[in-house]
């Protein structure tokens, strides 16, 4: 009798249940079918580190006894005391590192600081990762820190990250429970249930991904038309190219769906003419801000390198296919479920919830161009704020869809009272359930590394490291001393120890070596190198296999190592 | 006009509309082999080009701009689909059958004209190569053509020869003799289970691999039509460039009179 009722109360007004059921039947065989081509599995759940159902289980016990005590807490306690205390909470969590960090993807950040530091205009450096990142590996050189410290500003970044997510998704949603639930979630995936240590790659930083977040911050104080929010695009798109222009474009269709939405809304009462001039009026300030930054930034960086460079992706290198078992096209069914509620619940929630939650939306999408590119299961940890974020807005809006409701029944009351929350623990559930192995391993080895009495590992580019040491004293003997030295290492990060501590200027475009694209540009560059009289310090085996032919002018060539082979050019014997 | 209003019951239809619409655009990537084609879509440069470092053998393709924009895509289907649900349910059932049907419509075509124009193309090659023509028996070894075996076998037959059969992998030669088959019943061929093997006739074994101009099935068929359409003159150029066989005869007694042997 009971189930009966239930039926009948998830059937809409007006609705035939026989063509319900038939809906029900096409539409439900697509999922099924769809379940059978991917099976449902969490991303990069072969890499973590095998436990059995017992540790599972005991992670999950203490990750709800956390949240009871949270619950508990906060109902004694005032919030900003409770929010100071998450704020304590995670510092350890971001501060500790679990391992030591890249030195070829620091070597790629680090070779166009140190350009930039001996002066090369910037038209003139390639920037794998855009000038930002740069820039402040530059201010990191210039104040003198340690080079593999620089981690420390990743690990601030996401400190920051997490906070202003964790504390504006207080004031947008409508329990406060959720927030604290996001962010347990957030700690979860983005730090611990990553493959590799959140500080390993710094291109996957916030300070590279997420600074959509920057905007969105604007936004919640100044407004949405606020020439700030322009100001702060158009600073995206000069600062940081690729993602400021893709944040910048989830900001235009921001303003547009707003404009379409006054402009309907403003149907009742003006004529049309009089609603475009008010919505052009809204929207030429920072579109004309917007497209003044791109002009600028246009001629700045204009440069005849900046196309090759672009033929990355043309040629797709580094560019991989998205599988057809991603847990990817999963999470694809959140966003039209976002926007569909957005937009109807629109006259029902806040103008700000409203143009936050399609930010987010609008966001997210164009942060997956990230992993669109390279579509690596892994990539989705490095996005995952965004991704995590606009699943608990759609969860606050099942809620508020819920809770506006004025039927009245058994069902509907429990719906309103736990549906959203339980879905929420049941998340955390899964997540703590099925990366208990990556987090148990992230976080004995966070132990380990506080009773060592550090909080970093070794540090790769610490100097007097005796190989660099030894290599530099026999390429300076050998070249009494000459500044004009090229180094060219497949070892991104050794070439830019090479560089840095032997005091020598990287010369062309591309640097690191491992960033040319070209055969034939890269021998034009040695040979113009050659003809100079500069000295080459090359792989010994990049030189035998492509350019012991194509090279002329070559005069005496001395091993220095088993790999490296230091080649004079005949003008400077 | 309906409301504007949401209630709690519609956001159950909105989650499978939504979860529809996913499925539908990952049939569309992938079981018709579009992802295939949006895949091939990058420069290529001649061997020796680009630095050896360079992982070159990872491509996508344009698959940044075309997920990017399905997203959208993605989101007005299902909008669409829930708001006209308001209107009318059944209309919403016909367009979901109706696309159904299109996507595995189009998915029945890609595969029937894909193979279609690989066939012809083993077909055509067979027919131009001289060690082929003489042999009375040819067998297919495991191709990476992805070319349904079964089927080759079949139309190839009906094109070149009746002796011609698969090759299991596992190097036991799977014989399908003609007049067996018809009958559904077929032998494992190898020296000891069919011993008058080497009586047949001037044997030939051919591996088939994918040729220089070998595209994904999406891709093939639209080039497949717009020569069939637009300049036949040019198909049988292209179809011989789409595969590329390797012969191997094979030593037999009874291959004594045959000159390749």
């Amino acid at each position: 009798m009971r189930i009966s009722r239930f039926i009948k109360h998830l059937i809409p007004t007006g609705w035939r249940l026989n063509w319900l059921l038939a809906i029900l039947i096409v539409i439900l065989a697509g999922p099924c079918l769809y379940q059978q081509i991917i099976s449902f599995r969490l991303p990069m759940v072969t890499e973590s580190p095998m436990v059995d159902w017992f540790i599972r289980m005991k992670m999950v016990l203490i990750i709800w006894l956390f949240l009871f005590t949270v619950y508990v807490i906060s109902k004694k306690t005032p919030i900003r005391w409770l929010n100071l205390g998450f704020g304590l909470l995670l510092l350890p969590c971001c501060f500790i590192a679990t391992s030591s960090i890249s030195g070829i993807d620091y070597a790629y950040i680090f070779f166009p600081a140190l350009k930039i530091l001996q002066g090369t205009p910037v038209f003139d450096i390639y920037f794998q990762y855009d000038l930002f990142l740069a820039l402040i590996a530059t201010i990191w050189i210039k104040l003198g820190f340690p080079l593999g410290e620089l981690q420390s500003a990743g690990q601030l970044s996401y400190v920051i990250a997490l906070g202003a997510v964790f504390f504006i998704s207080q004031k947008l949603f409508r329990r406060n429970f959720l927030s604290v639930i996001l962010l347990i979630v957030l700690v979860l995936i983005r730090i611990y249930a990553s493959t590799w240590d959140i500080i390993f790659h710094f291109q996957a930083t916030p300070l590279r991904l997420d600074l959509w977040l920057i905007v969105f911050v604007i936004i919640w104080l100044k407004g949405p038309f606020h020439v700030l929010t322009g100001f702060a695009c158009g600073l995206l798109i000069f600062w940081h190219r690729n993602f400021g222009i893709i944040h910048t474009i989830a900001y235009v269709q921001l303003l547009l769906l707003l404009s379409f939405i006054q402009y309907t809304q403003y149907s009742k009462r003006l004529p049309s003419k009089q609603r475009i001039q008010i919505l052009i009026k809204q929207l030429l300030p920072n579109l004309l801000i917007i497209l003044a930054f791109y002009i600028a930034f246009s001629l700045l960086f204009r440069n005849e390198n900046a196309n090759a460079a672009s033929y990355y992706q043309k040629i797709g290198i580094g560019f991989l296919p998205m599988s057809n078992d991603s847990f990817f096209w999963y999470y694809m069914t959140i966003f039209p479920i976002a926007f569909i509620l957005l937009y109807h619940m629109r006259e029902q929630v806040c103008e700000k919830y409203l143009v936050m939650g399609f930010f987010v939306l609008f966001c997210t999408i164009g942060n997956c161009i990230y992993y669109f590119g390279r579509s690596h299961d892994g990539n989705l940890f490095n996005i995952s704020i965004s991704l995590i974020f606009l699943l608990f807005y759609v969860f606050d809006l099942v809620d508020r869809l819920l809770f506006q409701s004025d039927e009245v029944s058994w069902i509907m009351t429990l719906l309103k009272k736990r549906l959203v929350p339980f879905m929420a623990i049941l998340l955390t559930s899964l997540v703590t359930f099925t990366y208990a192995g990556q987090i148990t391993a992230k976080v004995s080895k966070q132990f380990d590394t506080v009773l060592s009495g550090h909080i970093h590992h070794s540090d790769p580019f610490a100097p007097q490291q005796p190989e660099i040491i030894n290599i530099l004293q026999i390429v300076k003997n050998i070249t009494r001393d000459s500044a004009n030295v090229q180094i060219f290492d497949e070892n991104s990060e050794k070439e830019f120890l090479l560089y840095f501590y032997g005091n020598y200027k990287p010369q062309g475009y591309f640097h690191p070596f491992t960033s040319w694209i070209f055969v034939d540009a890269l021998t034009t560059h040695l040979q113009d190198a050659l003809n100079k009289g500069d000295y080459i310090l090359l792989q010994t085996d990049v030189y035998n296999d492509l350019f012991a032919k194509r090279l002329v002018n070559v005069g005496l060539t001395y091993p220095i190592d088993q790999r490296l082979t230091l080649i004079a050019s005949a003008k400077s014997r | 006009m309906y409301s504007r209003y949401i209630k709690p019951q519609t956001l159950f239809s909105i989650i499978l509309m939504s979860i529809w619409a996913v499925h539908f655009v990952h049939t569309m990537y992938y079981l018709d082999d579009v992802s295939g084609w949006i895949w091939n879509q990058n420069l290529v440069y001649p061997d020796g080009t680009i630095a050896p470092w360079q992982p070159i053998g990872e491509h996508d393709g344009l698959e940044i701009y075309v997920l990017f924009i399905s997203t959208f895509l993605l989101i007005a289907l299902t909008y669409v689909l829930s708001a006209m649900s308001r209107f009318s349910i059944r209309r919403v059932f016909a367009i979901l059958l109706f696309l159904s049907f299109c996507e595995q419509a189009m998915s029945l075509m890609l595969w029937f004209y894909g193979t279609r124009a690989k066939a012809e193309s083993i077909v055509l090659n067979i027919k131009q190569n001289t060690t082929l023509k003489q042999a009375s028996i040819i067998f297919i070894d495991n191709d990476e053509f992805l070319l349904d075996i079964s089927y080759s076998v079949i139309s190839l037959r009906k094109h070149i020869s009746p002796h011609i059969f698969s090759v299991a992998s596992n190097d036991k030669t799977q014989l399908i003799i003609p007049n067996l088959a018809q009958e559904n019943q077929s032998i494992l061929l190898n020296q000891t289970s069919f011993s008058h093997i080497n009586l047949l006739g001037c044997q030939a074994k051919i591996v088939i691999f994918k040729g220089d101009r070998q595209h994904d099935l999406f891709g093939l068929v639209i080039r497949y039509w717009g020569m069939l359409l637009f300049k036949p003159y040019a198909l049988e150029a292209y179809l011989s460039s789409l595969t590329y066989l390797r012969v191997t005869p094979i030593h037999s007694d009874a291959a004594q009179s045959c000159s390749a042997w």
